[in-house]
């Protein structure tokens, strides 16, 4: 053991300035002088340990805990596949009975528009979404887009982007259409877990964009070598959600448009040529999603 | 786990607790422990690979030196260890670190059958500077002859602890705010294709790579010889501010410098090096950076930079030195020019990738406009004061000043409120691994 403690320490200061200094930092960490950061996000283990079904969920501002019996008696339903196509309470989780006998009776169509159209377009994304805007703008629509934006924290109050939240911009602006790509960053999440949290978030924008038209798109595919390397976003997770995500679709007024149709490559991953690091498309190939878009709008 | 995370943080420091409070005689026991726990860490493949490699050399040692020709005897046991390292290559099995350990190993060997050392008998010893876990993954690829004292009696003494935090806290801070933030200019520029951004742009970035390179490989061997120091013990150097050289063998001769003194002391000298006549010497010179270039990895680009590098070695030893001897400011921006050039080969893959970059860096076919217009203005804003940061740390100035003060009480109030403000950034963001760790 080292003797003399107090030679010792006159000879090696950074020692003692490091210890008291590890003191301090504890206690500003404690008193929240300091913010403390967040752990990491454990999303899987989150939610094999949440075995809940709720309508909603804490991440929304006046979350709703609703049983499922209470949300059928409330005509407040959700998808559930254990009733029949036919029964009315089926009603993919997104409106009460009357206004789904009023979308029923509207039709829709799919095909090719110009810039126009996209007026009054929203464009929900995150990194991906960012750089169709930033490279490949699609008219003059608006973005809620940002690097690591995912469908869990989407309605969160700690979700901005320019200082907004999403409820604030849907609060702000009347929208016609509404494109949601998201998916990629939480790849690897409990799939049904996840396509709840998709769910509410998108009754959520329904509740306050009544009129649009909501446009979810497939999680665009990343590079086979990428998800070789980062199995978190690996086609089968994303195919997993992709097809969950088609089935909350009901082609009236949720339409899911499958955007890798537009980049993909005979292996049915992102075309290596079109991407810089495996998940993004180049700048000078962002037209190709934006072109699919413009070719796959929904006509009313 | 590596040296900048908080984990390593706060298991090394239980670790000293229990390394400074047990009594000298076993402390080489829980050095052992902390090594092979430390390896375990980064992998258990790596401490199944070490379970076998560390005994298996120590009995081919004693074995190469009581053999009548002890060198034939300790060339084939090195053989053995660099057959299965080319093995882990090829197949992708490659744990962390072995490229570096099992070189250790090779050279431990080959100096056994020259009779340079005796085979350490104590297997403690032994393993201790085999997995010794300050330059277990990175390196530096120490010899058994500059070790043995240290193995043998670790220095532990106050001066010792001071010198090793302050170069800890360097390396820590180095890594953490400057490389870790760097690396957000080159994935923002491969996120939207380097062919997509003008070439200014894409000249920033290549300076920016081989800057970065440099300072996460420097901010790994100063936190390691660091920790070293603290426990007791010297590590080599293996950088000594390579971007002063004046030529491109100078760079080399401060860069990585004990993998350069390996190849030259246990493949180019044997080979002949160069008192074989100039074409031998040629070769010899080619040769050696090839098998440099396959070291870090096997594949086209590494290889193409490995000849590169090789080619210009050749052009110096040539004539070119001495010309680039005689003059000032000229050579330090030809050695700047033809290390971020070669070190663009290491940051692509491919031919494809490869033929794009370079597309871009010498656009002999015209210059393509960028898709993203002022980037270069953009990333420069963004980045200045870590590339200003880095920059400053290839010099010899930050280390030479902290060196001197660290030990001043403000000094070290002042080290110590870089640590902890290095500490938080790092709880807050996440750490990225260091590059080297790929070899």
């Amino acid at each position: 053991m080292l003797k003399g403690s107090k030679k010792y320490l006159k000879s090696m200061p950074l020692t003692l300035t490091i210890i008291i200094g590890g003191v301090l930092f504890f206690i500003a960490c404690k008193t929240d002088v300091i913010a403390m950061p967040g752990g990491e996000y454990d999303y899987v283990e989150e939610a094999k340990a949440d075995e809940d079904i709720s309508v909603y969920d804490d991440l929304t501002d006046d979350s709703v805990e609703e049983s499922r019996d209470e949300a059928v008696a409330n005509e407040t339903v959700y998808f559930d596949d254990r009733l029949s196509v036919d029964d009315p309470h089926n009603l993919r989780g997104f409106f009460s009975i009357e206004r789904y006998i009023d979308e029923k009776k509207k039709g829709y169509t799919i095909g090719e528009v110009d810039e126009d159209y996209f007026k009054d377009a929203l464009f929900i994304g995150d990194s991906r979404t960012d750089g169709l805007r930033l490279f490949s703008p699609v008219g003059e629509a608006k973005y809620f887009c940002k690097t690591g934006l995912n469908i869990i924290k989407l309605m969160s109050s700690d979700t901005t982007v320019d200082g907004k939240t999403l409820k604030k911009v849907l609060g702000e602006n009347k929208f016609g259409k509404i494109y949601i790509e998201l998916g990629v960053n939480e790849g690897d999440y409990y799939t049904p877990r996840w396509l709840e949290y998709y769910s509410n978030a998108v009754n959520e924008i329904r509740k306050l964009q009544p009129d649009a038209v909501i446009c979810i798109q497939a999680i665009m595919y990343v590079t086979e070598p990428y998800g070789i390397k980062w199995k978190y976003c690996k086609k089968e997770n994303l195919d997993e959600k992709n097809e969950g995500l088609k089935e909350l679709c009901d082609d009236e007024s949720v339409f899911y448009i499958d955007i890798n149709e537009a980049v993909v490559d005979e292996t049915g991953h992102l075309n290596p040529e079109y991407t810089g690091d495996g998940m993004h498309l180049k700048a000078k190939y962002y037209y190709l999603w934006r072109d699919y878009i413009m070719q796959h709008a929904i006509i009313k | 786990m590596t040296f900048a995370s908080i984990r390593f943080l706060y298991c090394f420091a239980g670790f000293l607790i229990i390394y400074f409070l047990v009594p000298a005689k076993f402390r080489r026991y829980v050095l052992l422990m902390g090594s092979i726990a430390f390896l375990a860490a980064n992998g258990i493949k790596g401490a199944m690979i070490a379970a076998v490699f560390v005994p298996v050399n120590y009995f081919l040692a004693r074995k190469a030196y009581n053999e009548y020709d002890p060198i034939i005897s300790a060339k084939r046991s090195a053989a053995l260890n660099l057959i299965v390292l080319c093995i882990f290559k090829v197949t992708g099995f490659l744990p962390v670190g072995a490229s570096f350990y099992i070189f250790t190993y090779v050279a431990y060997l080959i100096d056994v059958g020259r009779y340079e050392i005796k085979y350490e008998n104590n297997f403690i010893d032994y393993a201790n500077y085999a997995l010794f876990f300050p330059r277990l993954l990175m390196g530096p690829i120490a010899r058994y002859k500059d070790s043995r004292e240290d193995i043998k009696a670790p220095k532990i003494l106050p001066e010792n602890i001071q010198y090793g935090l302050e170069s800890f806290i360097l390396g820590f801070a180095m890594k953490v705010i400057l490389a870790d933030r760097l690396i957000h200019l080159q994935r923002e520029v491969e996120r939207i294709g380097i062919d997509c951004v003008s070439t200014s742009c894409a000249w920033l970035v290549a300076l920016t790579f081989a800057l970065r390179l440099y300072l996460d490989w420097q901010s790994y061997c100063l936190m390691a010889s660091g920790v070293a120091k603290i426990l007791g013990f010297d590590l080599p150097i293996n950088f000594n501010y390579p971007h002063m050289a004046k030529s491109v063998s100078e760079f080399y001769r401060r860069w990585h410098m004990t993998l350069t003194s390996w190849f030259k002391d246990y493949i180019y000298i044997p080979m002949g090096g160069s008192r074989k006549g100039r074409i031998r010497t040629v070769f010899n010179i080619l040769f050696i950076w090839l098998l440099t270039g396959l070291w870090h990895g096997i594949t086209i680009n590494f290889i193409l930079w490995g000849l590169s590098l090789g080619i210009f070695v050749v052009i110096e030893h040539l004539g070119l030195r001495k010309l680039l001897d005689k003059l000032h400011v000229l050579p330090h921006i030809y050695v700047i020019f033809v290390i971020t050039v070669t070190f663009a080969l290491f940051a692509t893959e491919g031919l494809n990738n490869i033929a794009l970059y370079f597309g871009k860096l010498f656009p002999v076919n015209g210059i393509e406009p960028s898709m993203m217009p002022g980037d270069t203005i953009i990333y420069l804003q963004k980045f200045w004061p870590y590339l200003l940061g880095g920059i400053l740390c290839a010099l010899p100035y930050p280390e030479r000043i902290l060196h001197k003060y660290g030990r001043k009480w403000y000094g070290a109030i002042i080290l110590s409120g870089v640590f902890w403000v290095t500490v938080y950034i790092l709880w807050k963001n996440g750490n990225s691994p260091f590059m080297y760790m790929n070899f």
